[in-house]
């Protein structure tokens, strides 16, 4: 336990949820949070401990268990339920506006609920020291209006992943049955040729659909990768080339190392 | 001196009533207020209507509210609504910044009437009646 550690259990009752919210605020205040985090971290404590004593226990009593440590820039605050854990149910009281999730997920840097039924219901919340850091991070690639962004392992996934993927783009864009077998045995041949080729233990996929054909953009791979792959897919026994699966190759190279561009359209 | 140590929270949470004039009554809801103080709220407000009269809620010395006390409120309004009864609220916007930014960020702020003063809240309910 570090010196900013601070541990509460006590009865899962309305008036003790103030002793939460002060006891987290007391502490926060001691580690230098801003006064306007100090508010929002009262607030997304105390939506998290009533939302255990309303829903945990059915009446029965129980403990709500709160934890709060710091981490770097941050309190990451904790607060835990023995009980019924996270269930479905309609709005028969018209007791709340249903708000208090919808709360902590504006308010707190980042929030992560977890539970099962029977098991309880674990409600993380990190809030940081200042305000600064609330600006939304920069995204490192600009998002996609269409199409699909995928990473995953190089080794391994690449084949199941992808052909599936790739499937599902083909059919959406209508490929005949000859092509949507042709685009599948494109990913599974990406896959088990390119495997030692990747220049990272990460793979990134691009997948889109534009005007009945398929865009796909691989990589990175390392240096010469891309020329590797096209070599390596010309011998006859894994049936063709990629050239011939393919209505367009092409290698692109930039800093982060090498791409594939392939396209595939849906008729012959 | 007499005094408490540093750190000692005082549990100044309180509900009042100010009866204005036979037609508006202001429901002050002073410090910390969450869960457990909803039930007090709603039976004040179901009161004040039974007696046929306007609320003004001040939030002027509100220090925090939770989200079932916002739902309270907005419950408020429309029982004052469906008996035709004024409501309004008093928030200053140099108040508690806890209750200010539940407010904003639920966007109660544009679903109830909210006016700088008491007096202005006042006015407002007094207007809805003549």
């Amino acid at each position: 336990m570090s010196s900013s550690d601070l541990t509460i259990e006590l009865p899962a009752r309305a008036e003790n949820v103030a002793v939460v919210r002060h006891a987290v605020a007391g502490l926060a205040e001691a580690v230098g949070m801003a006064p306007g985090q100090i508010a929002d971290l009262k607030t997304v404590v105390t939506e998290a401990c009533m939302n255990a004593v309303v829903h945990a226990y059915d009446e029965e009593p129980g403990p709500i268990e709160t934890h709060v440590h710091r981490d770097g820039d941050a309190l990451v605050v904790t607060v835990r339920d023995r009980g019924a854990g996270i269930r479905p149910r309609p709005d028969t009281s018209r007791q709340s506006l249903r708000m208090g999730l919808p709360l902590i997920a504006a308010l707190s840097t980042s929030f992560e609920l977890s539970g099962a039924l029977g098991q309880g219901t674990v409600v993380m919340m990190r809030m940081n020291l200042s305000s600064n850091g609330d600006e939304p991070a920069e995204p490192a690639t600009a998002p996609l209006e269409h199409g699909a962004r995928l990473s995953m392992p190089a080794r391994g996934l690449v084949g199941p992943v992808l052909s599936r993927v790739v499937s599902i783009f083909a059919v959406r864009a209508n490929f005949s049955v000859d092509r949507l077998s042709d685009a599948i045995l494109l990913g599974d041949a990406i896959s088990a040729q390119g495997a030692d080729l990747f220049a990272d233990d990460t793979t990134h996929v691009v997948v889109d659909e534009v005007d009945g054909s398929l865009k796909l953009r691989v990589g990175p791979l390392r240096e010469g990768g891309g020329e590797t792959l096209l070599e390596r897919m010309r011998i006859p026994e894994i049936g063709g080339s990629l050239e011939g699966l393919a209505d367009a190759v092409e290698v692109e190279r930039d800093g982060d190392g090498e791409r594939l561009l392939l396209k595939v359209s849906g008729r012959a | 001196m007499r005094g408490y140590p540093p750190g000692v929270v005082l549990s100044t949470s309180r509900i009042g009533l100010v009866r204005i004039d036979p037609g508006a009554t202001v429901v002050e809801i002073d410090g910390d207020h969450d869960l457990r103080s909803v039930a007090r709220l709603r039976g004040e407000v179901e009161r004040i209507l039974d007696e046929g009269a306007a609320i003004v809620v001040d939030l002027e010395l509100t220090t925090f509210v939770d989200s079932s006390m916002l739902a309270g409120l907005l419950d408020a309004r429309r029982a004052a609504e469906r008996r035709e009864l004024g409501f309004a609220v008093n928030m200053p916007s140099d108040g508690a910044e806890a209750v200010q930014r539940v407010i904003e960020i639920t966007g109660l702020g544009a679903a109830l009437p909210i006016f700088e003063t008491r007096e202005e809240a006042v006015a407002a309910v007094r207007a809805e009646r003549s």
